[in-house]
């Protein structure tokens, strides 16, 4: 029987291994990537968070060959980065790009759709689905010239995925788009994720990557700090709060003496517990007691919380973790 | 080479839409519909006049367009960030130049071949004569004049910036052989000093290599011939057409060929070579 893949058994996609890279020579030499390292396996959806000048977009860009590593190795299908091989299953979103203004939608998906040895016939289906699926169905004859900011958003993405690949490499995932662009970009990785491709972005839109996620790895000043399944990050803090009604003549200190209720209306309070033994027995108290429940939730923490207190205490400054709530 | 012939496709797909080819061709077209309205020469000298004017500026606007082309190619490439897309496909940095280079010569051809049909029905419309061999000859030997001029516009492209790139492109097409006699009459100079003092042999050595790296372009051109290789004169039986010049001998041809192929190497190879490690 085949063992079910999990991300620990399901080959390595893209491998990055103390990645260094300097921009500038000399007194002007900025390290930009220091030691990066990190792994993305098949299957996974990975988002690459970091504050700005962290060394996301060029760690990136080492990915895709645009830039040369000084030292350290980063291999894609276990093909040296920036070889054609290594480029022929990868579908790349760059965070800010024009497409050629003078050409129409339809030529510049033909342009890369063959770079990327597509044949006419299929191409000629699959162009007009493919602008379809990200927003801009009936465009093929109009001239980028004429395309928004946000079109051309669109456009990058359909040009991305146009040969169907299998790892998926976003610099600044919704860069651009408006909440309908990012909802149905969103719908469009889902789709892809569903059908098993490897999606690897960096984002600045940290519940975006929450909602996209099985990993994520935080960048701070060219290392990966941390690395995390989201599920694990996400995990729910023991604290938990009730909002319920009482019948007429009840008090809410009578249900519990160490917990305290502040009220809300006339017969509506609000407790905050910690602790799930509490939590139960304050739930089954005023269950006994006829209240009405009107709210029972626990609190999470949030990605964006999470990774705002990582990066303050690896600055040196005061930070907590503050709690987010999530129904 | 799919991958080369997509690129290159681009490229002229650019080209004819950005329309500043016509601009080249109209402002080109209406000086030399201005030649052909100029009748005081007479026949002889108008037919003279109208050859002479519209090939130098069928030959100096092509030039022109193909320098633009080419020094605009790569920076605008990597201005507006189109490269990244691009670069991302499985396509090898020199599939991606060798595509931007066919691109700017199939556009320069494209510009050329509607001055050489401009130029014919005019030809035509005055009945003027023209020897065919000497100017088919002229033709080839000017489209190996802008490979030559095209690849080092490439090339500076990559060395300086737009502007820098189109004006020594432009300077070393229009004045090369200008150039040249400068620099030999300033080699001679330092050679005279080189017998004095061993030191200056770099110097000597640089010039030589100067003089070498800068195409001979007026090689390439035809246009004199071309223009004097009929001409009517008074014989026995009344006035009549002589010919001056016969073609071009092949080896000749052949030569030059051999020597613009050189320079185009070099310069794409150059180019090539600052462009293969360049970060983007």
């Amino acid at each position: 029987m085949s063992e079910p893949k999990t991300a620990s058994n399901t080959p390595v996609v893209l491998s990055v291994h103390d990645l260094v890279v300097d921009y500038g020579r000399g007194a002007r030499k900025t390290r930009a990537v220091d030691g990066m390292a990190f792994e993305v396996r098949e299957g996974e959806c990975v988002g690459f968070v970091g504050p700005n000048g962290a060394g996301k977009s060029t760690t990136i860009k080492a990915i895709m060959g645009f830039l040369f590593p000084t030292s350290g190795t980063v291999t894609v299908f276990g093909e040296a980065a920036g070889t054609v091989a290594s480029r022929e299953r990868i579908g790349y979103l760059p965070e800010v790009a024009l497409y050629y203004p003078f050409m129409k939608a339809r030529e510049l998906l033909e342009l890369y759709g063959g770079l990327h040895k597509m044949g006419r016939a299929s191409l000629a289906t699959r162009i007009p689905e493919l602008l379809a699926e990200v927003g801009l169905g009936g465009k093929e004859e109009v001239l980028l010239r004429n395309f928004s900011k946000g079109m051309q958003q669109r456009l990058g993405i359909a040009q991305a995925i146009i040969s169907d690949p299998e790892l998926l490499i976003f610099d600044e995932l919704s860069s651009g788009l408006d909440p309908i662009g990012r909802y149905d970009l969103r719908q469009v990785l889902l789709k892809l994720k569903a059908k098993g491709r490897t999606i690897f972005f960096s984002s600045h839109e940290l519940t975006e990557v929450e909602d996209l996620c099985d990993r994520v790895l935080i960048v701070h000043k060219g290392r990966c700090i941390e690395e995390k399944e989201i599920g694990e990050l996400l995990h729910p803090l023991n604290r938990f709060t009730i909002r319920f009604s009482l019948p007429s003549g009840r008090a809410p200190e009578d249900l519990a003496e160490t917990t305290a209720f502040t009220q809300e209306g006339d017969s509506r309070f609000r407790c905050e517990i910690v602790g799930a033994e509490e939590y139960a027995t304050i739930l089954k108290n005023l269950t006994t007691a006829g209240a009405t429940i009107h709210e029972a939730r626990s609190e999470q923490v949030s990605l964006e919380k999470y990774f705002m207190n990582l990066i303050q205490s690896r600055d040196g400054a005061t930070g907590h973790i503050a709690a987010h709530s999530e129904s | 080479m799919r991958s080369i012939w997509l690129i290159a496709k681009s490229v002229l797909i650019e080209a004819i839409r950005r329309k500043e080819i016509y601009v080249i061709v109209l402002v080109a077209v209406s000086v030399i519909l201005l030649t052909g309205m100029v009748k005081f020469f007479g026949y002889q000298g108008m037919s003279k006049f109208y050859r002479e004017i519209s090939l130098k500026i069928m030959n100096l606007a092509t030039a022109l367009a193909v320098v633009v082309l080419a020094a605009r190619q790569l920076p605008r490439e990597f201005e507006n960030r189109t490269i990244y897309p691009l670069l991302a496909k499985p396509v090898g940095r020199l599939p991606f130049l060798a595509g931007k280079f066919l691109g700017v010569m199939l556009a320069g051809l494209f510009c050329y071949s509607m001055f050489v049909i401009l130029f014919l029905a005019g030809m035509w419309h005055l009945e003027i004569s023209l020897s065919w061999v000497l100017f088919l000859e002229g033709v080839y030997l000017q489209v190996l004049a802008l490979l030559v001029i095209a690849s080092l516009s490439f090339m500076l492209s990559l060395l300086f910036n737009i502007d820098a790139a189109i004006t020594v492109s432009v300077l070393i097409f229009a004045l090369g052989g200008t150039v040249s006699s400068a620099i030999d009459y300033i080699h001679d100079h330092v050679k005279d000093f080189g017998r004095v003092t061993e030191t200056l042999s770099i110097g000597d050595l640089f010039m030589r290599a100067l003089n070498f790296g800068i195409p001979q372009l007026s090689l390439f051109d035809l246009s004199g011939k071309v223009v004097h290789a009929t001409d009517i004169s008074n014989t026995a039986s009344g006035l009549a057409e002589i010919t001056r010049w016969q073609g071009v001998e092949p080896w000749v041809l052949g030569a030059l060929t051999l020597y613009s192929g050189a320079f185009v190497l070099l310069y794409l190879g150059l180019a090539h070579l600052m462009f293969m490690r360049r970060p983007l």
